[in-house]
């Protein structure tokens, strides 16, 4: 494996920093180098954030190309479409159809529609999470989806999961697994 | 040996625990406030001291080094202009115990008013700067930042940039620790009273030294030189060099810049040897400038290879070194996405009745309530740095308008007070409104002077107003629209100057340290 880079973008609130530090710390458990750099600032008072995380054998900046991340999560839609640019040819983007409270009107129909014509999976992240009894944990149902096209097994998140999450244990790994089950691969 | 990943805050925050730091000192300003938050919470025992602003940050560090103690003094960018007058002058008195000065420069602004690069003030003091690359060096330097501020016996600046602050990545440590320095009052007068006389050989000693810093800068790792048969060079330092390192194919040579003043025989070398220069640094052309006397091809900020302004991205270094760069177009047509009040916030309700009091003009200062300045508010007129609000509005009171001015708790405490001083000896005639929300929010929750914990003894605003003679009111923000209206058009019709604090806690940061 060369190296995954991925692109995280949500709004201040939405669990954003716990996920990029969930991959960074999924990859040093598997001996790989990570780096996480974030962008906060107003974001608690619901601006948007915006993280990166590279992980790989060698990973020296903290900055992803444009055109280069192999994966775009996206905990809402709007914000994962500002970051389209971010994506590979070959990228995967995953983000929750849920959109977050804007108090700027917009057509949520149309916005869902551009993220398929950007080849976007798109989850009800919200729902699901309510569904595993957290709706908080709608971050780590998009985690759970994105976990396929990660160079390592489900597990490994399981563990990052289990030592990092204090909150919501039980929850949290049932949204996992019901992001990861949302998304089919085929064979 | 374990290896952690950590930000390069916390990378600075463990580099001086483990380096033998008695004493940490620190106004908060993203982004190097988390530096003395981990400091505080990592329970190394290390006293931490939230003061009132940089400058008494920066003294207070220079008081402990004066008594052979290791400390640790850390800011952002626009804290180190308030901090310029002690550091300028620490840089002739010089320290005793080691004195590291962490800055934390803001490239691009995500969270500032304007950019600096503070590699320029060390090198305008005259002192040593070191400038990390990643969290690994930023762990190593600061250890390595204490024993040359004590073999030179002066303060040392570690350059950081968001980018280092808040990026995260492994770092090795056996987290043992150095013990701290033995307490020790030794007086030295002709070094430690600037009067003139005693400055003037301050001075020329400081500048006799210089050769000395160079030499230190010459022999130490974190300045790299690899030649390669390729002609053409790359010099890069700080978060720079990892942009380059990810794009760096083995054929151009390349000097890694990690320390200051420049290692002047690396740089000789590396110019004999390349015939084409490219210079990627974050910040200002510190570096380019340094060659650009010299007869050579040198490209950088000042011809335009990269932009003068915003931080340095690999895409940038992609495009500079001419390497296939290829993107997908950004999705132009979205929502914009404004950042607002939190909910139920205090501030709102206090900003919306001073719309309709609707006064000539009114100054803003740096918090969260800059946000009045954009819709749907559009209250504020002016922000310009820590206290301005008040110190502005003394020169348009003069010029005969009343103006209103409108800061918060902590900053008031940081650098509103001293033109409040002047604003009741010269009677101006203009209101004060001090959002008080009993913390020092935008950062993240560090304590104010007005706090009683651990034992301190809380600072009020209304005992600091009172002993100032300056009439002053306290209300809640949440009382009705007709009640907060009547209270602004009363305090304003009084002659000046006269405040207000519009008093409700903060209940972002509140919930979250209820969660904590």
């Amino acid at each position: 494996m060369n190296k995954v880079d991925v692109v995280i973008a949500g709004i201040g609130g939405q669990g954003n920093l716990l996920v990029a530090g969930l991959i960074a710390k999924a990859a040093l458990s598997q001996g790989l180098e990570a780096k996480r750099s974030e962008i906060k600032g107003l974001a608690q008072r619901g601006g948007p954030v915006q993280s990166l995380v590279r992980i790989g054998e060698k990973v020296w900046s903290p900055l992803i190309e444009q055109g280069s991340a192999d994966i775009l999560l996206g905990l809402e839609p709007v914000e994962a479409l500002r970051y389209v640019q971010f994506l590979a040819p070959s990228g995967k983007a995953i983000a929750s159809s849920n959109f977050a409270p804007n108090p700027v009107s917009f057509s949520q129909e149309e916005i869902l529609t551009k993220a398929r014509n950007h080849g976007f999976f798109l989850l009800p992240a919200t729902e699901l999470a309510r569904q595993a009894g957290n709706v908080q944990s709608a971050n780590i149902v998009v985690l759970g989806a994105a976990s396929h096209f990660f160079p390592f097994p489900a597990e490994v998140f399981h563990r990052a999961i289990e030592e990092n999450v204090k909150r919501f244990l039980e929850e949290n790994l049932k949204a996992f697994e019901l992001g990861r089950q949302a998304i089919v691969i085929q064979p | 040996m374990s290896r952690q990943l950590w930000t390069g805050d916390e990378a600075v925050a463990w580099g001086a625990i483990q380096a033998g730091c008695s004493l940490s000192a620190a106004y908060p300003g993203t982004p190097a406030s988390e530096i003395q938050e981990v400091i505080g919470k990592s329970g190394a025992g290390v006293p931490v001291y939230w003061c009132i602003n940089e400058k008494v940050a920066y003294e207070t560090a220079l008081g402990a080094s004066y008594a052979n103690q290791r400390v640790l003094v850390s800011m952002k960018h626009v804290g180190l202009n308030v901090a310029m007058d002690s550091f300028m002058n620490s840089v002739f008195t010089g320290v005793n115990g080691g004195l590291v000065l962490a800055v934390g420069d803001d490239p691009s602004m995500y969270s500032s008013q304007n950019e600096q690069d503070s590699r320029l003030l060390a090198a305008f003091a005259k002192t040593f700067c070191l400038e990390p690359s990643d969290p690994q060096e930023a762990f190593t330097m600061t250890q390595t930042a204490f024993e040359i501020s004590e073999q030179l016996h002066l303060p040392v600046l570690l350059r950081l940039v968001t980018r280092i602050c808040y990026g995260e990545g492994q770092v090795e440590t056996d987290f043992s620790r150095r013990a701290a320095n033995e307490i020790l009052l030794q007086h030295d007068r002709r070094r430690w009273v600037v009067v003139p006389s005693n400055a003037r050989v301050l001075h020329k000693k400081l500048n006799a030294r210089q050769r000395e810093l160079e030499a230190i800068s010459e022999g130490l790792p974190f300045n790299e030189i690899h030649l390669l048969a390729k002609k053409r060079g790359i010099i890069a330092s700080g978060v720079a060099y990892a942009h380059v390192r990810e794009h760096w194919n083995g054929s151009d040579s390349l000097l890694k810049i990690g320390s200051y003043p420049l290692p002047q025989a690396l740089l000789q070398r590396f110019l004999e040897h390349c015939q084409e220069i490219i210079v990627v640094e974050e910040g200002e052309p510190l570096v380019e400038r340094a060659l650009a006397r010299l007869d050579r091809k040198v490209h950088g900020k000042l011809d335009g290879t990269f932009p003068r302004e915003w931080e340095m991205t690999p895409d940038l270094v992609a495009q500079a070194l001419t390497l296939p760069y290829s993107h997908r177009p950004a999705e132009v047509d979205l929502p914009p996405r404004y950042p607002g009040f939190c909910a139920g916030c205090g501030y709102n309700r206090a900003f919306a009745a001073l719309k309709r009091l609707a006064p000539p003009v009114v100054t803003g200062d740096i918090g969260c309530y800059s946000l009045a300045a954009f819709p749907p508010l559009e209250v504020i007129d002016t922000i310009v740095c820590m206290g301005a609000s008040i110190g502005m509005a003394l020169g348009l009171a003069y010029s005969g308008i009343k103006p209103v001015a409108v800061l918060g708790d902590s900053t008031f405490f940081h650098a509103g007070l001293p033109p409040m001083v002047d604003a009741v000896h010269n009677r101006a005639d203009l209101l004060v409104l001090i959002l008080d929300n009993e913390i020092t929010a935008m950062t993240g929750g560090q304590p104010t002077p007005a706090w009683d914990n651990d034992g301190k003894a809380p600072v009020a605003l209304e005992q600091v107003l009172g002993g100032l003679g300056a009439p002053f009111r306290v209300f809640n923000p949440n009382r009705p629209e007709a009640e907060l209206d009547e209270v602004f058009r009363q305090a304003y019709a009084q002659p000046g100057p006269m405040v207000l604090i519009s008093r409700s806690p903060c209940l972002t940061e509140g919930k979250r340290r209820k969660a904590a």
